[in-house]
């Protein structure tokens, strides 16, 4: 056990979650937002879309993503571009498959939010001039702050725990695509428990941190908009 | 009146919203308070909305040469784009700005002068007592407190059009009384036109410059507050409101003493209640149609202070009830009487004939 061994899955995790999050916050915003507020009669659908990683087993979502992300798919056909044969196997191809997998988790909280805001803000925000693009940043977003912050902490959390999909589309390359849970479970089939001790440990403060600062930092937030 | 003063509001509006036909076809004249009166369920509320542009009425609405909508040409600009302010019936505050970072957001908004100083946010501030609120965040603000930082903002947005929806309702009497005169000057000065949505006679007649009365959706044209009163139809909107005259005298004299005004309507003396107001002034009065009652001769020993003399001008007698309504003119105003049509025959009241009328109560028209 020593640092070589331990440092390089928790960089790589931290990376992958924190690129998973600003992507997840810039598609998972306007996809919230749309929801809260379109009259489209098949929005549900669309909800119910977002929502299929919740309910899906990681194997089946990591299967389908090996196949679109291989060479014989659209990753396949974009990795060419940048003189790749697949997206598989490489850290793009984990922040696709981490968007998809922890979108739920960031696009619910942002939803709900939005949605608490209401018509009303928005109308008066009309009444004064702001132009929608002025009243989302100026109105809807400053309301709706507890909601996008829940979901970001949500969806990074969420990415630093994914453990299926990555085997599946990622394998275990040390360096690319080896995070930290893999590296847990490689460390209990190698039977050594001391190292499996520390990253799980370590994964265990950090989520325990992580959870604990969300909801004191709601309660703060709630309080003072009180 | 600052030069930018855009014109009259034209409204022809006709729709349904829900079960409830809407027809609204009226004018508001810039640099006058229209209020639009009427009781809750009216449709007050939806016609102001369609004319903030936040729902949307088929026909046609211009700000003098400024086309709003006009479906026929399918034309419809969006509410951020019309010259407005709106203070709605229940405030809506930006609860993530304190008071002063909301009334800030209507003013970086509003648009430099030329779209017309209404007013500056320290006038605002003060006029409408919102100094020691301003760093604090509206969710502990009072329901009044609310209502001013919402009509603070909206005047701070340089309106053309101020949109108001029974905007003073959670406030204080005295409070209020203060607030009214100075929106109707501040609408004379800066050439704005202001609609004024109420339910309440005695606000309205204060503030307004003309009344459009809305019954069932249907709001056809505005006219002066004594005629507006007049015309009311003499059924339920009668009883309902409590309908009465609108009297305009100028006070002559304070009596402290007495706790009373001695005013002087068209040559006959009045003693009021009330001795804020200054001698030289002029003031509204109000009295209430059954406060009236008529004598054929001048009456002596009795308690009741004021009597005019006036001529009848018209008796009618109101449907299914005993009641009559007998218009006497004093001068060249009106009062509105409410009698039993009983008394009106067995008195023999008809028009042209002389009578005194003996006001029960009289009040200054404060709402």
């Amino acid at each position: 056990m020593n640092a070589e061994t331990l440092w390089p899955p928790i960089r790589l995790t931290l990376e992958l979650a924190g690129v998973t999050t600003v992507f997840l916050l810039l598609l998972g915003t306007p996809i919230a937002w749309w929801l809260a507020r379109t009259r489209f009669r098949f929005k549900e659908a669309v909800a119910a879309l977002v929502a299929l990683p919740l309910v899906l087993p990681p194997t089946v979502l990591g299967f389908y993503l090996l196949i679109a992300l291989g060479p014989d798919g659209p990753g396949g056909f974009v990795a060419r571009l940048f003189g790749e044969r697949s997206l598989a196997f490489s850290f793009p191809g984990l922040v696709i498959g981490s968007i998809i997998y922890s979108l739920p988790f960031t696009v619910q909280p942002i939803r709900s939010a939005f949605e608490a805001v209401g018509d009303r803000p928005l109308e008066a925000a009309a009444t004064l001039r702001a132009s929608p693009w002025d009243a989302f940043w100026t109105v809807a977003v400053p309301l709706a702050r507890p909601g996008l912050i829940a979901g970001a902490v949500l969806g990074f959390a969420h990415t630093v725990g994914e453990f299926g999909v990555i085997l599946m589309i990622g394998g275990n390359i040390p360096g690319a695509t080896r995070v930290l849970s893999i590296a847990i479970y490689d460390h209990v089939e190698l039977m050594e428990w001391g190292t499996a001790h520390v990253l799980s440990g370590s994964l265990l403060a950090f989520s325990f941190v992580v959870v604990a600062l969300t909801l004191s930092l709601q309660k703060k937030m709630g309080g003072r908009d009180r | 009146m600052t030069g930018s003063a855009p014109g009259a509001l034209a409204v022809g509006l006709r729709g349904a919203v829900g079960e409830l036909r809407i027809e609204a076809a009226f004018e508001a004249r810039a640099g006058e308070t229209t209020a639009i009166f009427g009781p809750s369920g009216s449709g007050k509320t939806t016609v102001l909305r369609a004319v903030a542009g936040l729902a949307r009425l088929p026909g046609r609405l211009a700000l003098g040469p400024t086309t709003w909508q006009d479906d026929r040409r399918g034309v419809f600009v969006p509410a951020h784009r019309r010259r407005i302010g709106f203070a709605f019936q229940e405030p809506v505050l930006f609860d993530h700005l304190t008071v002063e970072g909301n009334l800030r957001y209507a003013e970086r908004r509003a648009g430099g002068p030329e779209a017309g100083p209404v007013t500056t946010s320290a006038e605002v501030a003060e006029r409408l007592g919102l100094g020691p609120q301003l760093g604090r965040l509206p969710r502990g603000l009072s329901g009044g407190e609310r209502q001013r930082v919402s009509l603070a903002r909206a005047l701070l947005a340089r309106p053309a059009v101020l949109l108001l929806d029974e905007p003073l309702a959670s406030l204080h009497r005295t409070a209020r009384a203060a607030i009214l005169p100075w929106l109707r000057s501040l609408g004379e000065a800066s050439g704005m036109v202001i609609l004024y949505v109420s339910h309440d006679l005695g606000e309205v007649v204060e503030v307004a410059h003309r009344i459009a009365p809305i019954s069932r959706g249907s709001v056809t044209g505005a006219a002066p507050p004594a005629a507006a009163i007049d015309a009311l139809p003499a059924g339920d909107l009668l009883s309902r409101f409590e309908a009465g005259s609108v009297l305009t005298a100028t006070v002559r004299a304070r009596l402290p003493a007495l706790g009373l005004s001695e005013l002087d309507l068209s040559g006959q003396r009045l003693r009021v209640p009330g001795a804020e107001r200054l001698a030289g002034t002029e003031a509204r009065l109000r009295v209430r149609a059954r406060d009236v009652a008529l004598a054929t001769e001048a009456p002596t020993a009795i308690s009741i202070r004021n009597v005019l003399r006036g001529s009848i001008t018209k008796v009618r007698g109101l449907p299914e009830t005993p009641f009559a309504e007998v218009a006497v003119a004093i001068a060249d105003q009106r009062l509105v009487a409410r009698i039993t049509r009983d008394a009106a025959a067995e008195l023999g009241l008809e028009p042209g004939r002389e009578v005194f009328a003996l006001l029960k109560t009289v009040s200054f028209d404060d709402p």
